[in-house]
């Protein structure tokens, strides 16, 4: 009889149970919302330039997994992750903040001391800078953040690989346009916007004290040269309108080339050279086109100079950035669907830059 | 009463359990591997590149794997790579990734500063001179540094492989096995040993290329053998095309059962790709793949790794990804599903 009451109560617990969860069943209980553990591959580091292409530091975290009871499924976008930087272990002036998917950051050289000098550290000191992990459900629940860790960073000082001259008025005035040797070889070339009959000088400097100032001293009819001595003459161009300039410091020479067009070509347009020109902004030297696709382009784009395959603007070695080629080369990454406005800026030829908006 | 008490508990665990830990997931960590070798990711992540699901929301690249099927990882580690990817401590955070996501672990030990395949099998810079016993000490140094390193962080890999496609030996040229079948044994050994004493339970792979060429296995496994050689597992690489895959995962399904019958090891296929343009080709080679090495009996096929399937824009280069060019995952893993 004790045996049957027994199992007379199990049943009644049982259904009991069965009704209580089905109860809760009706509010889904979201679980696994916790602090992140933060963990770096290095947290005392000396960076170097000569090193600067090389993994360095490596962040990783575990910000545990959301469950929902119930069978709801979590989306995937709920939880928000950003890893949060600041100099003062209370973090009550965040330097910068990068959201992420992925549950690990790494870093090279060259990107990490490109992030903390930014955030004032010194190049040649070790700095400190600290690290978490913030994670985010909601705008109106609390913020959960990992451990702090604290990383001692000591940046180099970054070389610009690039050098500059400055196309000047004859009077030394004005600076509108320059040039630049990419990799300070003495060979500079850029793209300027002037008038027939144009006069100009090149300076190593925006000033009228330039350490070097060249000018023409044309001899035997040739009009491409350079001279920097104090009987010097201006340089001209017989041509105006946009131009590509070459400036060579150690051949003593320069040259101009007529830019009769600029055109984007991909699979958008079937790689018609003509299709697609572009149009010159001069209040903004800029130039831009409307560009319509329906994919995202599979080889990028190029855009071609006077519509030659040989003398165009493909890949670059960083985001939003093209770079100048004479020979094949592939195209720069275009992966907007729709229409949108390509944007040229070939105003600074240390990085020549382009934007989709 | 007391038996009361544990059905009581019992019907407690069954009744709300049902609803308890409903994700979207549920990884299968036993049974039969599906898995991707992952390597790339990191490096992929850090210049720019970023993976979306097929609603095309960004996600965390192995995560996103994860929901397309994928139950294991596979990880290659280097020496003292150039640019530090693929050196241990971005083998750790890879391997830490998957350990938070639930995943199963293979570890595959190159043994070189870049890659090591049958074209080449170079010793790391700093061991090229070391003579031949302190070459094995290296291979034992090295593994035991990079399997402590992961055990450290509580990661526990449930397989180990001993070299990246040795179908000619490894650590060229004393480990050359065509030169010396002795010496690419002890190698290997050495090798075994070393995963076996941070982590007596994982399983040794030799892995060798062309899973279809049934000869060049039996040569290389028959050498291992008379030479003392020790291995647990059988790894194989299978990189057909859409127009010869049929043939290949035929005679690849002969050889898995040769060297089933022959030596009485397990088999793995670590690695398996096709041209990411081809994905429904590629769909049909790995699904019947999966059902080729599903129907061995007694699962003595392990499991299947597809190699590198997020790689996709071009990145080095390599196109038998499985990932389209605006970084969304092709039909092709869906045989994993």
């Amino acid at each position: 009889m004790k045996r049957i009451l027994s199992y007379i109560q199990l049943l009644a617990l049982g259904m009991l149970l069965f009704a209580s969860c089905k109860k809760d069943g009706s509010q889904p209980v979201l679980s696994g919302f916790t602090d992140a553990s933060l963990t770096a591959t290095s947290t005392q580091l000396a960076l170097s330039q000569s090193a600067k292409d090389s993994v360095v530091l490596q962040l990783m975290w575990d910000a545990g997994k959301l469950n929902v009871s119930d069978d709801y499924a979590v989306k995937e976008a709920l939880m928000q992750t950003t890893v949060q930087y600041a100099v003062d272990a209370g973090f009550s002036n965040i330097k910068k903040e990068v959201a992420v998917t992925s549950s690990s950051l790494s870093y090279t050289s060259a990107a990490l001391n490109t992030l903390v000098l930014g955030f004032g550290l010194t190049a040649g000191e070790s700095g400190t800078v600290y690290v978490r992990v913030k994670s985010v459900l909601t705008a109106n629940t609390a913020a959960r953040y990992s451990n702090t860790l604290t990383l001692r960073i000591t940046p180099y000082e970054a070389v610009s690989d690039a050098a500059y001259l400055y196309m000047a008025s004859t009077d030394l005035t004005s600076f509108p346009w320059k040039l630049c040797a990419r990799n300070k070889d003495g060979k500079y070339d850029g793209f300027v916007k002037v008038d027939q009959w144009h006069n100009f000088l090149l300076t190593s400097e925006e000033s009228n004290s330039a350490g070097v100032i060249y000018g023409g001293y044309p001899a035997n009819g040739n009009q491409y040269v350079l001279y920097k001595g104090s009987d010097r003459w201006n340089c001209w161009t017989a041509n105006g309108g946009y131009l590509y300039i070459t400036a060579n410091t150690n051949a003593l020479t320069w040259s101009e080339t007529v830019v009769n067009s600029l055109s984007v070509v991909g699979d958008f347009n079937g790689w018609n050279t003509t299709a697609t020109p572009m149009t010159y902004d001069a209040a903004n030297k800029i130039w831009t086109a409307t560009i319509t696709t329906t994919s995202a382009e599979q080889w990028g784009i190029k855009v071609l100079i006077n519509q030659s395959w040989s003398w165009f603007f493909g890949a670059g070695d960083e985001a939003g950035v093209c770079t100048l080629y004479t020979a094949d080369n592939s195209g720069f990454p275009y992966t907007k669907v729709g229409t949108y406005t390509l944007k040229l800026d070939l105003s600074d030829p240390h990085k020549f830059k382009y934007t989709v908006e | 009463m007391k038996q009361f008490r544990i059905i009581v508990a019992i019907m407690l665990l069954l009744a709300c359990n049902k609803n308890d830990g409903a994700t979207t997931i549920n990884t299968d960590t036993s049974g039969f591997a599906k898995g991707a070798d992952i390597s790339w990711i990191t490096e992929m992540e850090a210049s720019g590149k970023k993976f979306y699901n097929s609603a095309g929301t960004e996600m965390d690249g192995i995560r996103l794997l994860q929901t397309l099927g994928v139950n294991s990882v596979r990880l290659r580690v280097w020496v003292d790579p150039a640019d530090g990817w693929c050196n241990k401590n971005d083998l750790l955070v890879k391997a830490y990734r998957a350990k938070s996501l639930g995943m199963r672990i293979m570890i595959d030990f190159h043994y070189s500063d870049s890659w090591a395949d049958p074209s080449q099998q170079a010793k790391p810079a700093a061991w090229a001179s070391m003579n031949f016993d302190a070459l094995k000490t290296a291979v034992a140094g090295h593994t035991k540094e990079v399997l402590t390193l992961l055990k450290e962080k509580g990661i526990t890999p449930e397989w180990v492989q001993v070299g990246n496609e040795t179908g000619n030996g490894m650590l060229w040229d004393d480990g050359k096995a065509s030169v010396s079948m002795a010496n690419y044994a002890a190698l290997t050994s050495t090798g075994y040993d070393a995963v076996k004493a941070i982590f007596p339970d994982a399983k040794v792979i030799v892995h060798l290329q062309n899973g279809h060429d049934n000869s060049l296995f039996r040569w290389l496994f028959d050498g291992l053998k008379a030479n003392g050689g020790k291995w647990d597992v059988i790894g194989m690489s299978l990189y057909p095309t859409k127009d010869n895959w049929q043939t290949l995962n035929t005679a690849c399904y002969q050889n898995m059962q040769d060297m089933i019958s022959r030596y009485g090891s397990d088999v793995m296929i670590c690695e398996v790709g096709m041209d990411q343009q081809q994905a429904a080709a590629a769909k049909a080679f790995l699904a019947d793949l999966v059902a080729k090495a599903t129907s061995v009996s007694n699962n003595k096929v392990l499991g299947i790794f597809y190699w590198e399937p997020e790689a996709y824009g071009a990145w080095k280069n390599y196109t038998m990804g499985a990932f389209d060019d605006a970084g969304k995952p092709t039909e092709a893993l869906d045989a994993f599903k």
